[in-house]
């Protein structure tokens, strides 16, 4: 048993009866939808045509939304669909991010995630979906490609089909006959609009992005030997398959979609912040014991242990809270899906904690003792170190399982997590010297740790952003509103300038001693930090799938 | 009460069952909920039936539950899915009420709560064969509407004034009836019905027919009536019935894969067509899903469609790529050629003049030639160059769409209706000049051709028939219009404000004029006027416009809460839908007993074919009127007759073949139709003008021949 569908776009006429059957069937609340039908208009009048497109879950045969669910709510059945719980979803969304069709929302009524389930309570007692059997066409076949003899498997043979996306290498079951590129992927559609036929686009900002790279074009004006004009290739994969510009004005539109809401906002790059900062003391403490950098006074160890645990806790508040179900948090233990980075996430943290926990312990009694018991900082040392490491660097691969958002998909991302960690949590004892009175050494090798760390992540996100070219048209997208569209102020004056270069200039060049101006440095840091993080987690969440 | 520990660690941790109690989040009880709260639906402890024992041979799944389980159906909740939650239904068809091809639905109504959980296609039906568009699931909508209206109301202060007072049925039929008797004692032109959307076929004409009233308005001369007129001047019937599903070419003026009658079960024939070779040439100014569909798309500057049609016609006629055999046989040729030479228009043309001079003689008029030499020269000015200018259309697409028109071999099936007959001035020529198409394509009534409306559509004859009316109401149609097709209705309020007459009873339904009229400010007027509309009530599920400004509201049911019968030429054959309160017919498989409608509608949402009689019976308590007769059970004499009566008769006595089959299930006619919602009586009715006329008809050929509704009869 394998259930797939196949819709024959030369059939369908673009009714939304089945948008409306499945939403009868399934009691869909208002303002989600399961299935719906996107129209894109291709061509200038007169020559122009409406293409339709019935948009759904593929029920993909190596499904991401399942491999990044922590507690198994969406999990593929032996029959090949992909079926949802709302009673055991926590409401994480990750779904939301690893599906690369946008066909998961979150329920308004249940809070949890849903989408089309094939109408598996049907398909189970031998009854077609809701949709396959309203579709006036008879567009919708559903049937089982295991079986030779079935409809669906006849119909595959005998035409030349094609799937959405399959460079995501989900292998997607919903195979439609005449797809047309530009409804097939939205990413390769310009301009996105803000609102569609009787519909709004709930994450669209139009903003001509481009603008930048067309002055780039014209400053770079070169002629050929012969004396002729000559096009500057634009930056590698960075055009959509149907570019405006210069064919004449909308040649190619997305007139109707149902798109659902970004679904994650200011507490996942809260919770980045606090992460980086949590692991990154812990990792400058340890490198200066294990090194002999610093000769740690015992109350710079518990302050900073101490501080690193305070943020350890906003971390999981900043997680838990970002939840539909925040009462259900504790599932991802009890109910972990290990494949899920959320969950190896999850151990992750608790096991740092506990770890930083009770290493804090043993410097708050040696500091209320006077006993400096090396050899057990040496143990401590060594058995939080790969747990920091792993705190500051998990989420990069969290984001690598979000198969529906390829600009976070980037080979560097673990590296650039790891060395902002190491920023962040330097930046962090800056900031609290003001506060606190850290030894004069210490406060010193923090400087310097951070110098570094800057110099170096810097380099990393020039690298990351500069360097390789990107994948996919999403991917290449999601950059330019990083760099050129919505969040370029994010990027170049908080995360570049602010978290990087600003502070960096400064402790070059002047000799800072601890004072408000230290600390305020170290603040200005975390907030270009969070500023670029914000703008690294929403970009690729606005481009439509 | 209280915090259940146990619950919310369950919550937290997700080890326990997760699933909650299907008891307590289910009624076990009669309700009536609708727009008052969400519907409830029963818990059973049965299984549902698994369907793969009737799985098609390719594997598919079923489609639907079998006719023989419908009244006991088992399915899981999709809502609490993946908890496998059986709800037990009785399914009960009935035909949708969102447009007027009168598809074939499917009711799922709880078998304990009785409330209605959705609404599919009934695969028995057919026009529609199964599928619906948006618009049949959506009636779900309408019934749970929370702003609905559940209740009579009657205006309590000013009209207009927003004021109301929920009033009994009893009290509504007692005045309304009071003051239709009143009015009827005076004059027979004083009582109106306005509708809009029929949804039924004669049940309420024949009710205006009873009150021996000239009272029947319509919205059809703001819609079709341009289109109809074109069409009655050919064949003598007003509506064409395209046979898409076996056409080579389909020629659409207008979206008719989307928003045409008879949308659904149009479109899937438009489609099975196009799959099997047929090409689409669609006539649309927007870019329509139609136009998009289309192998070749028109954008006709509004108001130029005749001209571009006139000149495939001339294509046709000077390549002599039409049916001369079509022509000869069934077109008034003679008459036009002694006509033409006698009266005929030259404009001074050399060739013209010759040739009417020509046709002096007796013996040319008889020669086909001559006209086909008329015709030459009438239509040589409709070229392809001046159509392509007139309509802004590249002239390659009107070139390629003759070609596929000249290629139809027949089997031309063409639409238009309401867009730019209605929408320009002299439309109903657009009607005119599609149909010179089919004529020359010799698509006319034959397989793939255009066929006409009364031959695809079956309208059984009720127990009794009330004579003609013998009365004129000059607030429809005025003498000074004697060529109106239709009544002049959007003319109304300016004809109550020039003094014209006045109106005692206003019935408005399915119809809402200040809205849908050009100039509603007009119908504002006249409807606050209660000197000249005294009554006005207002028929109609949900609140309107003009509904604001009536004396009474009256809830009258949607799809699955009310009973009509329609027939509509939705493809070569004729059927009859059966449109049912649903509630009521689970009810009463149930056993309970149910007098009126109303009481197994949500609130008390009435239907008109239940409300007309008691209306009437109130009319004419003493029969004094000669009016309560025609309302009178044909099985109990001398009292009000009953739905089940009304629909018993026509049944057993008015559909060919249905008695038939209905004995063969071992069911009378009226369980044979509560059962299946539909009947179809005969199938692919092809040409009826060529059979031997059996009466009236036509000579042709030295035979007798049923031919056209037209003078040409004799």
């Amino acid at each position: 048993m394998n259930y797939g569908f196949l819709i024959d776009n030369r059939r369908c006429i673009g009714c939304h009866a089945c948008s409306t059957a499945c939403k009868s069937e399934n009691q869909v609340p208002l303002g989600v939808s399961r299935t719906w039908v996107k129209y894109t208009e291709v061509g200038t009048y007169p020559d122009v045509k409406r293409h339709f497109q019935v948009t759904r879950c593929n029920h993909c045969e190596n499904p991401p939304c399942v491999r990044i669910c922590p507690v198994s709510a969406m999990y593929q059945r032996q029959d090949g669909i992909v079926e949802f719980d709302a009673n055991v979803c926590i409401g994480c969304k990750a779904c939301m991010q690893a599906c690369p069709y946008d066909a998961i929302y979150i329920d308004p009524e249940t809070k949890s995630a849903a989408k089309c389930h094939f109408c598996s309570h049907r398909v189970e007692i031998g009854l077609e979906p809701a949709c396959v059997i309203v579709c006036p066409e008879h567009a919708i076949i559903a049937g089982d490609l295991d079986d030779a003899n079935s409809e669906i498997t006849k119909v595959l043979a005998e035409n030349s089909v094609g799937v959405r996306k399959p460079e995501q290498g989900t292998r997607p079951k919903l195979f439609y006959i005449n797809g047309h590129s530009a409804s097939l992927n939205a990413a390769n559609v310009y301009p996105q609009k803000h609102s569609y036929m009787w519909s709004e686009n709930k994450n669209a900002k139009t903003q001509n992005f481009w603008s930048f790279a067309n002055i780039k074009n014209k400053i770079n004006q070169r002629k050929s030997y012969s004396g002729q004009n000559i096009r500057s290739p634009e930056s590698q994969n960075s055009a959509e398959s149907y570019a405006s510009g210069r064919k004449a004005e909308q040649m190619v539109q997305v007139s109707y979609s149902a798109s659902h809401k970004i679904p994650w906002h200011w507490q996942v790059p809260a919770y980045l912040v606090t992460k980086g900062i949590a692991a990154g003391i812990v990792f400058f403490l340890i490198c200066t014991h294990l090194s002999g950098w610093v000769l740690s006074y015992g109350s710079d160890l518990a302050i900073n242990l101490g501080v690193s645990l305070l943020f350890t806790l906003l971390t999981t508040l900043f997680l838990v809270f970002d939840l539909e179900h925040p009462k259900r948090f504790l599932r991802i233990l009890t109910r972990a899906q290990m494949k899920s980075w959320l969950c190896r996430g999850a151990f992750i943290l608790i096991a740092f904690t506990m770890v930083v926990g009770a290493w804090s312990l043993f410097e708050v009694s040696n500091v209320i003792t006077a006993y400096p018991g090396y050899v057990f900082r040496d143990i401590f040392s060594w058995l939080t170190l790969p747990l920091a490491i792993g705190t500051a660097i998990y989420t990069a691969f969290l984001f690598g399982q979000a198969e529906g958002r390829d600009f976070w998909q980037s080979p560097l991302l673990p590296i650039r997590f790891f060395l902002q960690s190491l920023l962040l949590g330097t930046a962090c004892i800056l900031f609290l010297n003001y506060f606190i009175p850290f030894s004069v050494r210490f406060l010193a090798a923090a400087t310097e740790m951070f110098l570094w760390s800057a110099l170096f992540s810097l380099i990393c996100i020039f690298l990351t952003e500069f360097g390789m070219p990107l994948s996919t048209p999403q991917a290449v997208k999601a950059s330019h509103q990083l760099i050129y569209g919505d969040y370029k102020y994010h990027f170049w004056l908080g995360g570049l300038f602010c978290g990087h270069i600003f502070p960096l200039l400064f402790f070059v060049f002047i000799d800072a001693k601890a004072n408000l101006l230290m600390s305020f440095m170290g603040l200005l840091c975390l907030f270009g930090i969070y500023l670029y993080e914000y703008a690294f987690v929403m970009a690729p969440q606005k481009i439509l799938s | 009460m209280g915090l259940n520990i146990k619950n919310l660690l369950n919550e937290m941790l997700g080890l326990g069952n997760l699933y909650p109690d299907p008891l307590t989040k289910s009624s076990q009880e009669l309700t009536n909920a609708a727009g008052q709260s969400a519907p409830q639906y029963s818990y059973t402890h049965e299984k549902p039936c698994e369907m793969t024992q009737v799985q098609h041979p390719d594997g598919r799944m079923s489609s639907y539950p079998p006719p023989e389980r419908w009244d006991d159906w088992i399915e899981y909740d999709a809502k609490a899915w993946p908890q496998k939650i059986s709800r037990h239904y009785s399914l009960v068809p009935t035909i949708c009420f969102n447009c007027e091809s009168g598809c074939g639905l499917l009711a799922y109504v709880d078998k304990k709560t009785f409330e209605i959980r959705k609404f599919e296609g009934n695969p028995l039906h057919p026009g529609s064969r199964g599928r619906n568009c948006a618009k049949g699931p959506a009636t779900h909508n309408q019934i749970y509407d929370p702003e609905r209206i559940l209740y009579p109301l009657k205006r309590v202060g000013k009209r207009g004034e927003g004021k109301w007072r929920r009033v009994p049925w009893d009290e509504v039929l007692e005045d309304v009836g009071a003051q239709m008797r009143e009015s009827r004692l005076k004059r027979k032109d004083g009582i109106m019905y306005h509708v809009g959307r029929p949804g039924e076929d004669h049940y309420t004409n024949r009710c205006i027919q009873s009150w021996g009233v000239d009272g029947h308005n319509s919205h059809t001369n703001i819609c079709s009536a341009a289109a109809r007129l074109g069409y009655s001047l050919w064949t003598g019937e007003d509506r064409p019935s395209p046979d898409y599903a076996n056409a080579n070419t389909i020629l659409l003026i207008s979206s008719h894969l989307e928003t045409g009658h008879y949308f659904n079960p149009h479109a899937q024939r438009i489609i099975e067509a196009q799959m099997a070779g047929a090409k689409i040439i669609t006539m649309d100014p927007r870019l329509s899903n139609t136009a998009s569909k289309s192998d070749v798309w028109l954008p006709t500057w509004p108001g130029s469609e005749t001209i571009v049609l006139l000149s495939i016609a001339y294509y046709l006629i000077e390549n002599e790529l039409y049916d001369k055999e079509f022509m000869r046989r069934w077109v008034n040729w003679q008459d036009f050629l002694r006509h033409f030479s006698k009266y005929g228009e030259t404009c001074e043309n050399a060739d013209l003049v010759n040739l009417k001079a020509k046709l002096s003689a007796a013996k040319e008029q008889e020669e086909f030639e001559n006209f086909h030499a008329v015709l030459l020269l009438l239509y040589r000015e409709f070229t392809f160059e001046k159509a392509a200018i007139e309509s802004q259309v590249p002239i390659e697409r009107i070139k390629q769409a003759a070609q596929y028109i000249a290629d139809s071999q027949g089997r031309l099936a063409a639409h238009t209706w309401r867009a730019a007959t209605m929408g320009n001035l002299g439309g109903w020529q657009v009607a005119r000049a599609l149909f010179f198409l089919n004529v020359l394509t010799g698509s006319v009534g034959n397989k793939g051709g255009t066929l006409c409306n009364s031959w695809n559509k079956f309208v059984p004859k009720a127990f009794k028939m009330p004579p003609a009316v013998d009365a004129w109401n000059e607030l429809h149609l005025p003498h000074e219009w004697p060529l109106a097709h239709y009544e002049m209705s959007f003319l109304l309020p300016h004809f109550l404000q020039e003094g014209r007459g006045d109106v005692d009873v206003y019935f408005s339904r399915v119809y809402n004029p200040m809205w849908i009229n050009p100039d509603g400010f007009m119908w504002l007027d006249a409807l606050k006027d209660e000197e000249k509309i005294k009554l006005h009530v207002a028929l109609t599920p949900t609140w309107n416009e003009s509904a604001w400004f009536a004396d009474y509201v009256l809830p009258m049911g949607h799809a699955g809460e009310r009973h009509d019968l329609m027939s509509q030429e939705t493809h070569a054959s004729q059927w009859i839908g059966f449109r049912q309160p649903v509630r009521r017919v689970a009810m009463e498989r149930a056993g309970k007993k149910v007098q009126y409608t109303y009481e197994a509608n949500p609130g008390e949402v009435w239907e008109e074919a239940e409300f007309w009689v008691e209306l009437s019976g109130r009319m004419d308590m003493d029969g004094s009127l000669g009016i309560r007769k025609w309302f009178e059970s044909p099985y109990r004499p001398g009292k009000l007759i009953s739905q089940d009566e009304y629909w018993q008769w026509l049944f057993e006595n008015s559909v060919p073949g249905l008695p038939e089959v209905a004995a063969k299930e071992g069911l009378s006619p009226l369980e044979y139709m509560r059962k299946y919602g539909c009947f179809e009586i005969s199938r692919d009715l092809y040409q009826p003008f060529e059979k031997e006329a059996d009466g009236e008809g036509i000579l042709l050929d030295g035979k007798s021949l049923k031919g056209f509704n037209t003078p040409s009869k004799n």
